[in-house]
C-alpha cells in the first residue's frame, strides 16, 4: 500500500497528469509571451499610479500650485516630463492621472458583469416573456449611441461636486456596457441549458437559483472574463473621451483624457509642446493596449480547441510543423527531380 | 437561385423574407416607442431652461431688457414650450413619426428638418469612403492571417491590430494634423472646402476618412480573422482540400466565401455608424456632420437636434439589426429553413 | 449564391457612394454681376478672415450672433446713423441732412440720392418706412420668432418722396435713443422683398426669415455666397457709396478654436481677430511674417455678486471678498499676460472715465485721474504683485467690523479669522457658480490651499449656461444658492445703466429681474439714493448732454466701486492677428475689423 501511495505522490514529467481547467489556462496564459508582456506592463503601470496616488495623498502634494514662471518647459531632471502651461509638474500628473481611470475602469467593469451575467443568464435559463423582456431592455439600451447618453445624463449632475459627477459616469459606463455582455452569457446558457448535467441537476430538484449560481454560471466564466477585459479597456477610453469633451473631473484633478484635451486645445502648443501630449497620451495607450493583450491571451487560453497547452507540447507542436515542412518540400524536390 | 428552384417564381421565392423582414419590421415599433419616451425623458430632466439656452454669453451682447424679455416670452410660445411635458411628448410624436417635422434649432433657428439631412449626408460620405476603405484592406489581410495562422505573419498582426484598438480616435486625430498638416504640409486643417478654390475637395476627406479607416481596420481584420479560422477547421474545406484542390482554389472559393457571411452581417453594425459620424472626429477636423451637429446642440442645449438625432440613431441600430437577422436569413441556409418554414 | 453576396456587399457599397455623391449640398448663393472696375492683380487675392462658426442670421431681429453680425456689418455698413473710430455716434453717409426738434420728439433725416441696393434696386425713403414698419409689426414679426422694441419709441413715420425726407415722430426719448432706434438698422429692399412675399404668399416677415441667409444691402460688400457651417463669401460692391475698399474679396470662413493658430500661421487664413490667450498671440508676434493690432476690449471678465443674498447683502463681506479675489492670477491663468484689471466698469474705454485732457489715454492701460481716485482691491507689494497676506488682513479687517455690527442682517455673521467666520450659526461659505470656460481658471484660482487661509469657504460650481442664467436672473424653481456668477460683458456703444440698476428691474427670487440681458451687469444691488441717479443719466440730452452724462455717470460709478455689485475682474487686450501683406489696417476696440478693412489694402 504505502508503496502505491509514494510512487503516486512522485509525479514526473513523463507521467500523466490531469490539469483542471483552470489550471490549464493559467499555463497557456503563462507560455505566451505577449500575454505576459500585457500582464506585466498592466501590473507595472497600476502600482505606478497606486503609489504615487498615496504618495501624493500624504505628502500633500499641491496639485493647484502654479508656477508662472516655469510655464511651458521642456523636460529636464527636475521635471522629467516638462510642465504645463500653468508651469505644473507634468510627470507627477501624468501618473496621478491614471488613478481616475483606473477607478472608473476597475468599477465600471465590475458593474457591467454582474448586470450583464445577471440578466444574461435570468433570460437564457427562463426563457419565455421574461427573456423576451430582458432581450427588448437590451435592445433599447444598445439603441443610445453611449457618448450621446452620457452627455446627457451629465448634463443633468452638472451642478453636483466633480466627485459625485465622476461615479455617475461610472454608473453610466457600466450600466450602457452590460448588454453585450447580457448577450453572450444568454447565448451560452442557452446551449448549456439543454446538456445533460443541468438536466440533471433539475431532476435532482436543485433550487433554480442553484442551477443558475453553482452550475451555470461557473461555465461562462472564462467568456465573462475575457470580455470583461474588453469592457475595462472601452471604459477607459470612455472616461478619456469624456472627458476630452470636459465632463468628467475638473481641475486640478489630472486624468490621462483631460490632460490630453488641455494639450490639443490649441494645435500650436501641440507643435511646440510636444511633451504635454506625449506622456499621458502614450500612458493611456499603453494601459489599455496591455489590458487588450491580457484580453487576447485569456481568449487564446481558454480556447478549448488549442492544440497544445505546455511549453513542452508547444515545443513539440512546432518540432512537428518544421518536420511536415522539410518533408514537403523534400516531396516537392522530389517530384521537381523526378520531372527532370 | 430561382433556377435551382426551377418550379418556384420570383415572387414565391420573396415572400417569406418579405414576411419575414416584415415582421421584424413591426417588432421594432414598440421598441421604438420605449426609445423616444426614455429620449424624451432625459432630455426633460436637463435642467435649465430651454429658451435660457438661446441667450448665449456672445449672442445677446446688444439687446436691452425689454428686448430680451419680449424675446423669451415670444420664443417659448414659438418653439410650444408654454405646454406641460406629457402634452409635449405626444406632439411631439405627432410631429416626428405622422409629419416629419422634427421641431425647432435653437442653434440654427430653423426647423429640424430644413438641416439635418445635410448633415447626415456629409457623415455618410466620410463614413462609407472610411468603411469601403477598410473592407476592402482588411479582407485581404484578415484572410492572410487565418491562413498563416501563428505565423510571424499573423503574430505581427495580431500586435498590430490590438495596437489599433488601443488608440483613441482624437489621439490618432491629432497625431495625423501633426504629420501630415503641420509637419509635411500636405493636406489642410479642417473644412471640407476650399473658398478660395485652391486645394482640391478630396484633400479635406483624406484625414477624417484616414481616421474612419485606421479605427475601423484592427476590429474588422480581427473578424474576418476569426471568421475565416472558423471556416478552414470546417469539414467542407477538408473535402475540398481531400479532393485535390489547389490551396488558391480552396481558400479563395470555398473557405472565403463561407467567412464573408459573417462579415457581411457586420454591415448591419456598423449602419449607425455610416451615418452618425463621431462627435470627436468631426470636431477635431470641424467637419460638418452628423458628430459635430450634435456637439454643436449639446453646447446650445438644442433640444429638438438632440432628440431627432438620438431617435435617428436609436432607429438605424434597430435597423441594422434586422439587416443583420434577415441578413443571415437570406445567406445562412439553416436559419432559412428554420424559420421560413 | 456565394457570388452574389459579394456582389450585394460591393453593390451596397457603390450605392452607398453613389447616394454620398448625390447628397444634397446646398450652397445658398446670389447671382450678381461682375465689378466692372478694372482691379490690379493683386488687390484680386481674396482676404480669409479666421471666425468662430456663424447661424446664417444674415439679417437682424432673430438671434443675435456676434459672428453673424460682422457679416451684417459688411453688407450693410450703416444704417441712418453711424458710429466712428472714436465711438461716437453720427450720421450716416446715407443721410444728407438730420433735424431734431427742439423738443426731442421729431427727428427729420433728409436721404441722398442715387444710393443703390446691391440687386440694382435704389435706396428711398419708402425703403426706410418699409423696414422700420417691417420691425414694428410686432404680431407678424414675432410669428417669425423675432422681436424688435421699435414700438416703444416710435410713435408714426411720415415720408416726403418729393424732398426725399423721412420723420420719425417719437413718443420717448433718452439718451440712447439714437443708438437704439437709429443706428445699425439695416434698411431693407422693400420692392424685392414685397414681390417675393407677394410670389410665395408670405407676410414679408416670413420671407425675410426665409431667406434670412441670402442678405441684399447697400454696403461695402455684396454678399455671394454661404456655405453652411463653412464660410461666407463675399465681394467688393461697385457701386458703394462711400470709398470703392480695395480688398475684392472677403472670405469669412469658419475655423475651429483648436487649429485656427496654425491655420494662420500655414497661411490658411489671413486674420485672425478679438485673440486674448498669450498661447495664441505669443507664436504670431514672434513671426515677422505676421502684423497685429492690439487694444482694450470694450468689455471684459466679470464677477456679479447677488447683493440681496445671504452674507452678501453686507457691504463689508462683499469688499472683503473683493479683497480677497486674486485678480492678477485669474489675469495670469486665463489670459497668459494680455490683460488688466480695472477699478471702473471693466472696460478701458469708456471716455466717461477721462477728462478732456486725458483723451491719449482712452483704450491704453494707464488709469486717469477719475480712475485712480477709486479703490482698488488688490493690495500689491513692492514688485507690483498681489500681495496675499496683505489683501487677506484687509479681507479680515473688513470681516471683523461687519462682526461688530449687529443691526439687521449683521447679526448673522459671527466667527474671527482664526476659528472662521460663521453666518447663521454655519461657517461660512461662498458659492459661485460658473461655466466650463473659466472652470480650470476659478478652481486654480480659488483652490484649497489659499481658501484654507480666508477663515472662510469658496465652493466653485459648474453649471450650464441655461442654469446658471435661471439662478442668476432669479427665475429659477430651485432653492437659491449661489452668491456670485461669473461672467464677461460686452458694451453697447451707449451705455444706459438704468437698464441694469434701475429699482424696478429688480424683483423677488423666483421671478425674472429684468436688470440686464446676460452680462451687462445682472447684479440684485438697489439703492434707493440709486434710483433719480439712473433716471436722471437716462434722460440725459442724447445729442448735447454729454459733460452732463459724465459727470453723473462717475457718480455711478463711484457707488458701483464702493458697493461691488459686480466685481470688475479683467479687461481684456485683444489682438487681431494677420498677415504681414496686409497694410493700412487699423482696428481698435469700437472699431472693428469689418469696418477697418474698407481702409485696408493689399501691399
Amino acid at each position: 500500500m504505502s508503496a502505491i501511495t509514494e510512487q503516486s505522490k512522485g509525479f514526473s514529467k513523463d507521467d500523466e497528469v490531469i490539469l483542471s481547467p483552470t489550471q490549464q489556462i493559467i499555463i497557456k496564459f503563462k507560455n505566451n509571451k505577449l500575454a505576459m508582456f500585457g500582464f506585466w506592463l498592466f501590473v507595472s503601470i497600476v502600482s505606478v499610479v497606486v503609489v504615487t496616488h498615496f504618495y501624493t495623498k500624504f505628502t500633500g502634494y499641491d496639485f493647484s500650485a502654479t508656477h508662472p514662471e516655469l510655464k511651458n518647459l521642456p523636460p529636464s531632471w527636475q521635471h522629467p516630463f516638462g510642465t504645463d502651461r500653468y508651469g505644473r509638474n507634468t510627470f507627477v500628473r501624468v501618473l496621478e492621472g491614471g488613478w481616475i481611470s483606473l477607478q472608473v475602469g476597475f468599477l465600471s467593469t465590475i458593474m457591467a458583469v454582474t448586470i450583464g451575467v445577471t440578466m444574461g443568464a435570468i433570460s437564457g435559463y427562463f426563457g419565455g416573456k421574461i427573456d423576451a423582456l430582458i432581450m427588448r431592455i437590451v435592445e433599447v439600451i444598445y439603441s443610445f449611441p453611449f457618448l450621446a447618453i452620457a452627455y446627457i445624463i451629465s448634463a443633468i449632475f452638472r451642478d453636483r461636486p466633480a466627485e459625485f459627477r465622476l461615479f455617475v459616469i461610472i454608473g453610466i459606463l457600466g450600466f450602457i456596457r452590460w448588454t453585450g455582455l447580457a448577450r453572450l452569457v444568454r447565448g451560452q446558457i442557452l446551449s448549456l441549458k439543454e446538456q445533460e448535467f443541468i438536466l440533471a441537476a433539475k431532476a435532482l430538484g436543485i433550487k433554480k437559483r442553484n442551477q443558475i449560481m453553482r452550475h451555470l454560471i461557473p461555465n461562462v466564466m472564462a467568456m465573462v472574463v475575457v470580455s470583461g477585459t474588453l469592457t475595462f479597456a472601452n471604459a477607459i477610453l470612455g472616461e478619456a473621451f469624456l472627458s476630452f469633451l470636459g465632463l468628467s473631473v475638473t481641475e486640478p484633478i489630472p486624468t490621462w483624457g483631460a490632460l490630453l484635451a488641455k494639450a490639443s486645445s490649441n494645435s500650436t502648443s501641440l507643435r511646440s509642446f510636444w511633451w504635454i501630449w506625449v506622456f499621458p497620451g502614450t500612458m493611456l495607450f499603453m494601459f489599455i493596449m496591455s489590458i487588450n493583450l491580457i484580453g487576447e491571451g485569456l481568449r487564446d487560453a481558454i480556447d478549448p480547441k488549442a492544440e497544445f497547452t505546455t511549453k513542452e507540447e508547444k515545443k513539440a507542436a512546432k518540432e512537428r510543423r518544421k518536420a511536415q515542412k522539410k518533408a514537403a518540400k523534400e516531396g516537392k524536390l522530389v517530384s521537381k527531380g523526378g520531372a527532370m | 437561385m430561382e433556377n435551382n428552384r426551377g418550379s418556384k417564381t420570383i415572387f414565391e421565392v420573396i415572400t417569406p423574407y418579405a414576411t419575414y423582414l416584415g415582421k421584424r419590421l413591426i417588432s421594432i415599433i414598440p421598441v421604438l416607442l420605449l426609445i423616444s419616451l426614455v429620449i424624451f425623458a432625459l432630455i426633460s430632466m436637463m435642467p435649465g431652461d430651454p429658451i435660457m439656452a438661446m441667450l448665449d454669453p456672445e449672442k445677446t451682447a446688444t439687446m436691452t431688457t425689454e428686448e430680451r424679455n419680449a424675446y423669451v416670452e415670444t420664443m417659448r410660445a414659438f418653439m410650444g414650450y408654454d405646454k406641460p411635458p406629457v402634452q409635449r411628448y405626444f406632439i411631439w410624436l405627432r410631429d416626428t413619426f405622422l409629419e416629419g417635422e422634427f421641431g425647432y434649432s435653437i442653434r440654427f433657428n430653423k426647423p429640424v428638418n430644413q438641416i439635418i439631412g445635410g448633415y447626415i449626408a456629409r457623415s455618410f460620405e466620410v463614413n462609407i469612403i472610411g468603411f469601403f476603405f477598410a473592407f476592402l484592406i482588411s479582407i485581404p489581410i484578415g484572410i492572410t492571417a487565418a491562413v498563416k495562422k501563428n505565423k510571424l505573419y499573423d503574430k505581427t498582426l495580431t500586435v498590430l491590430t490590438i495596437v489599433g484598438i488601443s488608440l483613441p480616435s482624437f489621439f490618432l486625430a491629432l497625431l495625423l494634423i501633426m504629420l501630415f498638416v503641420v509637419i509635411l504640409k500636405l493636406l489642410p486643417f479642417s473644412g471640407m472646402s476650399d473658398p478660395r478654390g485652391v486645394i482640391p475637395d478630396w484633400k479635406y476627406l483624406v484625414l477624417p476618412v484616414t481616421v474612419v479607416v485606421l479605427t475601423s481596420l484592427p476590429s474588422l481584420t480581427r473578424y474576418v480573422r476569426a471568421a475565416m479560422i472558423e471556416v478552414l477547421k470546417s469539414d467542407y474545406v477538408r473535402t475540398a482540400r481531400a479532393k485535390g484542390l489547389t490551396e488558391k482554389v480552396v481558400i479563395y472559393r470555398h473557405a472565403f466565401q463561407n467567412a464573408l457571411i459573417p462579415v457581411v452581417t457586420l454591415v448591419g453594425m456598423w449602419i449607425p455608424a455610416l451615418f452618425g459620424g463621431s462627435i470627436v472626429v468631426e470636431r477635431i477636423f470641424a467637419y460638418p456632420g452628423m458628430g459635430y451637429l450634435l456637439s454643436e446642440a449639446y453646447n446650445y442645449k438644442d433640444r429638438a437636434i438632440i432628440q431627432t438625432a438620438l431617435l435617428f440613431f436609436g432607429m438605424l441600430t434597430l435597423l441594422g439589426n434586422v439587416f443583420i437577422d434577415v441578413g443571415y436569413m437570406v445567406v445562412d441556409p439553416r436559419i432559412r429553413e428554420g424559420k421560413v418554414k | 449564391m456565394k457570388k452574389k453576396m459579394i456582389l450585394l456587399l460591393v453593390f451596397t457599397l457603390v450605392a452607398s457612394m453613389f447616394l454620398a455623391a448625390c447628397a444634397p449640398k446646398e450652397p445658398t448663393s446670389v447671382d450678381q454681376g461682375t465689378p466692372t472696375e478694372e482691379a490690379k492683380p493683386e488687390n484680386l487675392r481674396p482676404l480669409v478672415v479666421g471666425s468662430a462658426d456663424f447661424n446664417g442670421d444674415f439679417h437682424t431681429g432673430w438671434t443675435n450672433s456676434t459672428y453673424d453680425k460682422n457679416i451684417r456689418q459688411l453688407v450693410w455698413g450703416f444704417g441712418l446713423m453711424t458710429d466712428n473710430p472714436a465711438g461716437e455716434v453720427i450720421d450716416s453717409p446715407l443721410v444728407e441732412e438730420k433735424t431734431v426738434s427742439e423738443d426731442l420728439s421729431t427727428w427729420t433725416f433728409k436721404i441722398k440720392e442715387g444710393v443703390k441696393f446691391h440687386n440694382g434696386e435704389e435706396l428711398t425713403v419708402s425703403d426706410i418706412k418699409f423696414t422700420y414698419e417691417f420691425y414694428m409689426d410686432k404680431e407678424a414679426l414675432e410669428a417669425t420668432g423675432a422681436t424688435s422694441n421699435f414700438n416703444e419709441y416710435i410713435d408714426t413715420i411720415t415720408i416726403d418722396e418729393a424732398a426725399n425726407t423721412i420723420t420719425f415722430k417719437l413718443n420717448k426719448v433718452i439718451y440712447t435713443t439714437d443708438s437704439s432706434i437709429f443706428y445699425e438698422t439695416w434698411i431693407l429692399a422693400e420692392d424685392m422683398i414685397t414681390e417675393g412675399a407677394t410670389a410665395a404668399s408670405q407676410t414679408v416677415q416670413e420671407y425675410v426669415k426665409a431667406n434670412i441667409s441670402n442678405p441684399i444691402g447697400y454696403g461695402p460688400y455684396v454678399f455671394v455666397e454661404y456655405k453652411e457651417s463653412e464660410y461666407v463669401k463675399l465681394k467688393a460692391n461697385p457701386d458703394y457709396i462711400g470709398n470703392a475698399p480695395a480688398i475684392k474679396e472677403i472670405i469669412v470662413k469658419h475655423t475651429p478654436s483648436e487649429t485656427e493658430l496654425d491655420q494662420l500661421l500655414l497661411g490658411e487664413v489671413d486674420m485672425l481677430f478679438a485673440l486674448g490667450e498669450a498661447e495664441k498671440i505669443d507664436p504670431v508676434l514672434a513671426d515677422d511674417k505676421f502684423a497685429s493690432n492690439n487694444y482694450f476690449r470694450h468689455g471684459g471678465g466679470t464677477m456679479v455678486l447677488h447683493t440681496d443674498y445671504e452674507a452678501f447683502q453686507l457691504t463689508e463681506v462683499r469688499q472683503a471678498f473683493a479683497y480677497a479675489f486674486n485678480r492678477p492670477k485669474v489675469i495670469e491663468l486665463f489670459l497668459g499676460k494680455y490683460g488688466v484689471a480695472s477699478q471702473g466698469p471693466y472696460s478701458k474705454n469708456h471716455w466717461m472715465m477721462y477728462e478732456d485732457n486725458e483723451k491719449d489715454l482712452i483704450g491704453t492701460a494707464a488709469e486717469g485721474k477719475f480712475e485712480k481716485s477709486l479703490t482698488n482691491y488688490d493690495i500689491v507689494d513692492a514688485n507690483g504683485k498681489f500681495d496675499e497676506a496683505a489683501n487677506i488682513a484687509k479681507a479680515h479687517e473688513l470681516l471683523d467690523i461687519a462682526v461688530a455690527k449687529t443691526d439687521g442682517e449683521y447679526a448673522n455673521l459671527t466667527g474671527n479669522a482664526d476659528s472662521g467666520y460663521m453666518w447663521k450659526g454655519e461657517p461660512l461659505n461662498i458659492k459661485i457658480a460658473l461655466t466650463t470656460f473659466w472652470s480650470d481658471t476659478y478652481h486654480l484660482t480659488w483652490n484649497e490651499e489659499y481658501v484654507s487661509k480666508l477663515g472662510f469657504g469658496v465652493t466653485i460650481v459648474g453649471l450650464d449656461w441655461p442654469i446658471m442664467y435661471g439662478h442668476w436672473t432669479g427665475n429659477t424653481t430651485e432653492e437659491r444658492q449661489y452668491h456670485a456668477y461669473v461672467g464677461g460683458i460686452g458694451y453697447v456703444i451707449k451705455d444706459n445703466p438704468r437698464a441694469n440698476y434701475g429699482v424696478d428691474k429688480i424683483k423677488d427670487w423666483g421671478h425674472p429681474s429684468s436688470n440686464g440681458p446676460r452680462f451687462t451687469g445682472g447684479s440684485t444691488f438697489t439703492a434707493e439714493e440709486w434710483d433719480q441717479l439712473m433716471i436722471d443719466i437716462e434722460n440725459t440730452h442724447p445729442i448735447t448732454g454729454r459733460d452732463q452724462y459724465r459727470e453723473l455717470w462717475r457718480e455711478y460709478v463711484k457707488t458701483f466701486n464702493k458697493e461691488v455689485p459686480v466685481i470688475p475682474v479683467y479687461s481684456n487686450q485683444y489682438f487681431d492677428l494677420y498677415t504681414g501683406d496686409l497694410e493700412n489696417f487699423s482696428t481698435n476696440a469700437l472699431w472693428p475689423w469689418t469696418r477697418a478693412i474698407l481702409d485696408a489694402n493689399w501691399k
